[in-house]
């Protein structure tokens, strides 16, 4: 099937866009993917209307985000798991091992706490004052929503 | 030339890939699933394909459904799922999220030490640890002996190498 080939041709150049894309800018990793997804997808479509091929639509775009949307949760867990980074640290001590204080103070409350307090810092959600870190609209616009999601599906605790 | 005819499996397929939330909050509030996040999500997205599996064999007996139906239909399904699981896994598990809903609880700033403390309710960012570690060592990936976490072989160290691939062909400088 055109579509079937077609689409996920097109996810997997979206894939190595990616990984070139993230080599060079500056902006963040996960903005950058999903921007490059829907700029994919786009893509698609536009050759496909170039070619002048006949397709199916939905064919063609559920055939591009099945790949995509794949990559990005694959995506997602590589860049932001904390799981995933402590298999990480532990594959890379001697003997592949570590004491659990070395782990839970060297990297859960240091450095990814850090690394998430900066990032809220970079991204205009909080603001560094004198008592320590106060929530700006942007942030507060942000955790409101996702409070009021939690309460939707019953979440009654997160992290 | 874009053909945005539809068929009525494909229409099912997105129907019911669009009621997954409504069946997530309608299961997150049964008594025996509070609290049980990843369980709740596996029901909502198996009762999904279950509604969309009775309606194709209900379908097939009026007139036949194309597998390339079936198989674009799997595939819009599979995909809104894993979508959902990114957007449910953010508001469940999410760190940063987390740190944000804590800030906005607390109703001024809190310093570095103050927000960790009353992170997730109070438990503190040592609960972030011991979750990721239980999760670690019930999916046979650590073991945890006197106070040491270990690698395990061969799942874990699969896992830290298919990892670091990942890494390497992302180009990411950063990760967790």
């Amino acid at each position: 099937m055109f579509e079937l080939v077609a689409g996920f041709t097109v996810a997997l150049a979206y894939v190595g866009s990616v990984a070139l894309v993230v080599r060079r800018a500056e902006a963040s990793p996960a903005a950058l993917a999903i921007i490059l997804a829907v700029d994919g997808h786009l893509v698609l479509l536009a050759v496909v209307l170039v070619l002048g091929v006949p397709a199916s639509f939905w064919a063609l775009s559920i055939s591009y985000w099945f790949v995509a949307v794949s990559f990005l949760m694959l995506f997602g867990a590589v860049y932001k798991s904390i799981s995933l980074r402590m298999i990480l640290n532990l594959y890379e001590r001697p003997a592949r091992s570590a004491p659990e204080d070395a782990v839970k103070s060297g990297y859960v409350e240091a450095d990814s706490f850090e690394s998430r307090l900066a990032v809220m810092v970079r991204s205009g959600f909080v603001e560094e004052v004198a008592g320590g870190y106060l929530l700006l609209p942007k942030g507060r616009r942000v955790a409101g929503v996702a409070a009021a999601l939690q309460k939707a599906f019953a979440i009654e605790r997160s992290g | 030339m874009l053909d945005f005819s539809i068929t009525p499996p494909l229409i099912a397929a997105f129907a019911f890939a669009a009621a997954n939330p409504l069946w997530l909050a309608l299961l997150a509030r049964l008594p025996g699933l509070r609290g049980r996040n990843p369980l709740q999500f596996l029901l909502s997205t198996s009762v999904g394909l279950a509604a969309w599996a009775a309606y194709l064999l209900y379908a097939v007996q009026s007139e036949p459904v194309a597998a390339s139906d079936v198989l674009l239909g799997a595939m819009a399904m599979a995909a809104a799922s894993l979508f959902y699981l990114e957007v449910w896994a953010l508001l469940s598990r999410g760190y940063t999220l987390a740190l944000l809903l804590a800030l906005l609880r607390a109703g001024g700033p809190l310093s570095a030490e103050a927000l960790a403390r009353v992170y997730r309710g109070g438990e503190g960012l040592g609960w972030v640890f011991r979750h990721r570690v239980s999760g670690l060592v019930r999916a046979g990936l650590i073991a945890r002996d006197n106070g040491i976490l270990a690698l395990k072989a061969p799942l874990g160290v699969m896992l830290a190498v298919a990892c670091k691939a990942c890494i390497a062909f992302l180009g990411l400088k950063r990760t967790g």
